[in-house]
């Protein structure tokens, strides 16, 4: 044992656990007691099948194993041993009576042996080859302790970064903010063209603390995301004076097409935007100026209840081989020319990728050297399954979801969009944060003016409860004054009739 | 002239405070500061102030405490609470708004958000206290 050096003070290092499996218990007394030591804890079976229920449980170091027991043998237990999940790569020392014959070597190296002794074992040669590997068992523990204080070292010291680079980055933001509006004087048309400048670096510089972050998130499996019903439409309205600005500034142009009639999805807005801000961005950099940008909305044909959108370029294209890794993270692209892709992807795609699968879509992308690249992927509609979907495995299931239907009546002269958000407040004081789902308001005027709330996570009385507060709270509220309306409550299984409907 | 809404700030970083101060009087409201918790509670004892912005990283007190011990002083639970912190949002928003905070904001905010959520709360207060006068 030269090229590891000793475990110095045993005692105090955690036990291991050391497997013995012998059909006859005198043969299983005999190796505890010439075994046995405080920093060993020896677990003794007597057949394959205990053997495999002991191993399921907890992780061991070593297994001595008896070749020939009545029922499953030693070689077969070794075989179904390694085709377990849990300790599948433990070592195992065949001990055998048997004469040992060549095939019979063979035959327990095939199944998964790591050493054959003969029986009657000897016990020094015995003690030392255990020795051996219940060293070799503690070093891997060790190093993967190791491995895990760097991971959890790496993600404290991320955080902390990311933590410290918000505060001064939320002054500068600020006082950018204060000299860019005007607040503090009059600017010169070269001032206002300096401090854009600077303002747009702080603006890349926030994006790269929250992709940082992001990336912790993903890693860590925290990465969450609070889905509504939203309109595709809608969401696209309120980004599209970014990416026209984007476009722009490099000479590109960009055009949507939204299949009439899409339905609404069951996404997170601020998330869905991130995706395509990122993708379109992408998307305008890597390719010539003057190129067109497109992004496409529609019914996906290959996955039913899903929407599929996708970001088309003319710009220099990805080769095949790489395609398969760009959504990796810290992937970046190499340039072939400074001129026309100036700036690799970095974890931008790799957040995207993540955001998608957390909604559970999927994202993927084509592309042709010289041609262009199309970046693709999948939301799902709103419908009851996808609610249901998100909420995964919490209780109730369907007969807990209830539907609250309000129906304002009143002129309305285009004050829709206040009713909508006095609503959402009202339902939000209600109903706590994140309990109610508003829909979008134009999915209620086609509902003869309705205003629907769909409530999840609520059962019978406890939705009365909540009806009767916002009736008391529509009459106390001055933003919905002078319309009347109508409170209506499903509960459970007729929810989905409502929303098929 | 209507009286201007007042606005306590707490927030240990003078820079933001300043920013955050300055950009908020040109929007017409008048500010007052804190710059740990205790002092927090004690301005908002004796300023009455119409909201408040809370960071959560704070000496002597941190947001969370404000927060939970405001809501517990009768003058004061009714003040709509702005929470902007460095703090990821996932660890603390639920937590904030079980507490009556009405929203959650990273920093660095959006501050057309920002400035959004204050007028929509300031208006929902005025409208309220119309309510109640006439």
């Amino acid at each position: 044992m030269t090229y590891l050096p000793e475990i110095s003070d045993e005692t105090q290092s955690e036990t291991v656990n050391v497997l013995l499996v012998d059909d006859l218990p005198d043969n299983l007394l005999a190796l505890e007691v010439l075994l046995e030591k405080p920093s060993l804890n020896l677990v003794s079976v007597t057949s394959g099948l205990e053997a495999l229920e002991a191993l399921k449980k907890e992780k061991f170091a070593l297994v001595l194993l008896d070749v020939d027991m009545p029922g499953m043998d030693g070689l077969e237990t070794a075989r179904q041993i390694r085709m377990g999940e849990a300790n599948s790569h433990v070592p195992i020392i065949f001990a055998t009576a048997m004469g040992v014959k060549r095939d019979f070597v063979l035959e327990s190296y095939s199944a998964g042996a790591v050493d054959l002794l003969v029986k009657p074992l000897e016990p020094s040669i015995l003690k030392s080859k255990v020795d051996v590997f219940v060293s070799l068992y503690r070093h891997e523990m060790k190093l993967e302790q190791a491995i895990r204080a760097q991971l959890e070292m790496k993600d404290r010291f991320l955080s902390q970064v990311s933590h410290e680079l918000r505060t001064p980055l939320n002054a500068l933001c600020q006082f950018l903010h204060i000299v860019e509006s005007g607040m503090a004087g009059d600017l010169t048309d070269d001032q206002r063209q300096y401090l854009a400048i600077a303002s747009r670096n702080a603006g890349n510089l926030k994006e790269l603390v929250s992709d940082l972050v992001d990336v912790m998130r993903a890693q860590n499996n925290k990465l969450k995301i609070s889905p509504q019903c939203i309109s595709f439409r809608d969401l696209l309205e309120e980004i599209r004076p970014e990416l026209d600005e984007d476009a722009r500034t490099k000479s590109n142009q960009f055009s949507i097409h939204i299949e009439e009639d899409l339905p609404f999805l069951w996404a997170d807005p601020g998330r869905i935007r991130q995706v395509i801000v990122n993708l379109c961005s992408n998307a305008m950099k890597f390719g010539p100026q003057g190129m067109l940008v497109s992004l496409m909305a529609r019914r996906s044909s290959d996955s039913p209840g899903m929407v599929q959108i996708e970001i088309h370029d003319e710009g220099c294209g990805i080769e095949e081989d790489k395609l398969k890794t760009i959504f990796d993270p810290l992937y970046q692209l190499e340039t072939p020319s400074v001129e026309d892709c100036r700036r690799g992807l970095g974890l931008g795609l790799f957040i995207c990728q993540e955001l998608v699968s957390q909604h559970g879509g999927r994202i993927w992308a084509h592309s042709e050297l010289g041609k262009g690249s199309q970046f693709c992927f999948t939301l799902p509609c709103f419908s009851l399954e996808a609610v249901q979907a998100s909420l995964g495995g919490e209780e109730g299931g369907l007969s807990s979801l209830s539907l609250l239907t309000f129906r304002v009546e009143g002129e309305m002269n285009g004050d829709e969009g206040k009713i909508q958000s006095g609503l959402r407040r009202l339902v939000e004081r209600c109903t706590g944060p994140h309990r109610g789902i508003l829909l979008p308001a134009n999915l209620l005027k086609s509902r003869q003016r309705a205003l629907s709330c769909l409530l999840f996570q609520a059962s019978g009385p406890e939705v009365d409860g909540v009806c009767d507060r916002i009736r008391d709270e529509w009459k106390a509220s001055s933003e919905l004054k002078g319309y009347r309306f109508d409170l209506e409550a499903l509960h459970g299984d007729q929810v989905s009739v409502e929303l098929a409907g | 002239m209507e009286k201007k809404p007042k606005i306590l700030i707490v927030e240990d970083d003078t820079d933001s405070m300043l920013g955050l101060s300055v950009i908020l009087q040109k929007e017409g409201y008048l500010t007052v500061f804190a710059q740990d918790g205790a002092t927090a509670l004690e301005k908002a004892k004796t300023e009455f102030p119409d909201l408040m912005i809370l960071d959560l990283g704070l000496p002597s007190g941190d947001g969370h405490f404000v927060l939970f011990t405001l809501k517990k002083l009768k003058r004061n639970e009714t003040v709509p609470v702005i929470v902007l912190s460095a703090r990821p949002a996932e660890f603390n928003e639920q937590h904030v708004r079980n507490m009556g905070a009405v929203a959650y904001f990273e920093k660095p905010a959006d501050i057309p958000r920002l400035l959004d959520v204050i007028r929509t709360e300031i208006d929902a207060i005025s409208e309220m206290g119309a309510a109640l006068s006439s």
